[in-house]
């Protein structure tokens, strides 16, 4: 065998005991070896709720953002599909058991899961009569990509999160430095970002159209006034990506003391157009929440193995300009 | 402490020494064709910190134990096999990075590049032969 140290003699009997040990060393190194490749090609994402700065945000930051009919939401942005869902919520001292309390999930627009609003309030919102470019406008200028925000541009982040929102490089405008310097730039738009007023979204199931407006959502089924908001192809997303199908419920661990956690296959959200992997946690009060970690993973399986190495091809085609970012 | 425990621990912390550079070398290697995706998951600093410790361990029982390498330059090259290991990995992240640059710096390394292995060469195998 490869050895680096020949020259160095030992004792027969410690000679037996170094041989049994570098066996031990190579085993531990092919296994973390294994651990290794199965991290790379079946990458899971943890997401923790912030407890004491609810203001700090990062990809890994599980939000409390919002309700849906009274359940408080927990909200982890991704873009990419998972097979599981284990949420681990640590209960903090004298709260009342949390067994049994169901937690359900889905994943859609944070936008899209707006509540439905009657009526358009002020139609054609958003169409500017100046010249000036309506919200929800892509534009490029240099390097950036920036979208139109209440008067202001945002430029995002990066090009996951643009095509996390279900936007498309094909939309967007080259803007003239002088049309980008008439809006006032405003901080990054990141993943955990909801599309802005005036985006329009069509629903691939059910065909209809709605527009966003003032944390709203409005079904539009006037022609005319559909016909205003359509200057900008309108984001695909599903209906039934709204309905709460999947769940679980909650069951004390062992350790930590007051943990609770419950696992979700969440294999069938994949076929549903969203970032927001939203958790619905039934009359669980927020307060009474010290902790809570999310883990969303991969099964080991073909398709998925498949997808992070088709995922390695494409950046590495990319990194010698032979393809383009997606 | 034992002397022929001294000595084991020396052997099994150069195995540990090789084995850690074989995945550092080939995880620049994988870094350079695919940016962002060893080092979204492996600490390049904690393993660098990692080696360093290693090293110093190897140094520390090598010393104690009179078992230390020639430290003259021509002579650890020479008794090194892992010298043909380490100069195969270099070539590898060069070639990789020449990608990225224009034709004339391209060019500037790459005879630099000869330059240096070519002397590489005279140091470690004609001397030998000779």
């Amino acid at each position: 065998m490869f050895d680096l140290t020949q020259e160095i003699v030992l004792e027969p009997a410690w000679q037996k005991r170094y041989q049994r040990l570098r066996w031990v060393l190579y085993f531990l190194f092919v296994v973390g070896g294994i651990y290794f490749a199965y991290r790379i090609l079946l990458p899971s994402q943890t997401f923790t709720l912030n407890t004491t700065n609810r203001n700090t945000a990062s990809t890994t930051t599980l939000y409390d953002r919002g309700a849906d009919q009274g359940n408080k939401l927990f909200n982890a942005f991704s873009n990419e599909a998972f097979s599981t869902a284990n949420l681990q919520i640590i209960a903090t001292k004298n709260t009342p058991s949390l067994s049994g309390k169901k937690i359900e999930v889905r994943k859609t627009y944070q936008a899209f899961a707006y509540p439905l609003a009657a009526q358009i309030e002020n139609s054609p919102a958003d169409i500017p009569a100046d010249g000036s470019f309506a919200n929800g406008t892509l534009l490029s200028f240099g390097n950036s990509v920036f979208v139109v925000v209440d008067g202001k541009v945002m430029p995002f982040d990066n090009p996951v999160t643009f095509l996390s929102l279900g936007y498309m490089w094909n939309n967007v405008i080259p803007a003239t430095e002088a049309e980008i310097g008439l809006y006032q730039r405003d901080k990054l738009f990141t993943i955990d970002q909801p599309h802005p007023n005036g985006t329009v979204f069509l629903t691939r199931d059910s065909k209809k159209y709605f527009v966003i407006q003032n944390n709203q959502k409005i079904a539009i089924t006037d022609p005319e006034i559909l016909k205003t908001y359509l200057q900008h192809t309108p984001i695909p997303v599903d209906e039934k990506s709204l309905y709460f199908n999947l769940s679980c419920v909650l069951k004390k661990n062992l350790w930590p003391l007051n943990s609770y956690s419950c696992s979700i296959p969440v294999e069938n959200l994949a076929k549903f157009l969203g970032n927001d992997y939203q958790f619905a946690l039934d009359n669980i009060d927020v307060k009474n929440i010290q902790q809570a970690d999310l883990t969303l993973s991969r099964n080991i399986n073909w398709s998925n193995m498949r997808d992070t190495l088709s995922d390695i091809k494409h950046k590495a085609l990319v990194n010698y300009g032979l393809a383009v970012p997606y | 402490m034992n002397k022929q425990i001294e000595k084991m621990i020396y052997k099994l912390l150069t195995d540990i020494l090789s084995l850690s550079l074989l995945v550092f070398f080939l995880d620049l290697i994988f870094e350079g064709v695919v940016p962002g995706y060893i080092s979204s998951h492996l600490s390049f600093t904690r393993l660098i910190v990692f080696i360093v410790v290693v090293i110093s361990g190897i140094a520390y029982l090598g010393k104690r134990n009179g078992v230390w390498h020639d430290a003259s330059f021509n002579q650890s090259l020479k008794q090194n096999k892992i010298i043909i290991f380490l100069v195969i990995a270099a070539i590898i992240l060069i070639i990789n990075a020449l990608f990225s640059l224009g034709w004339l710096e391209s060019l500037v390394i790459v005879a630099a590049t000869a330059f240096i292995l070519y002397y590489f060469f005279q140091l470690l195998f004609i001397e030998k032969e000779n």
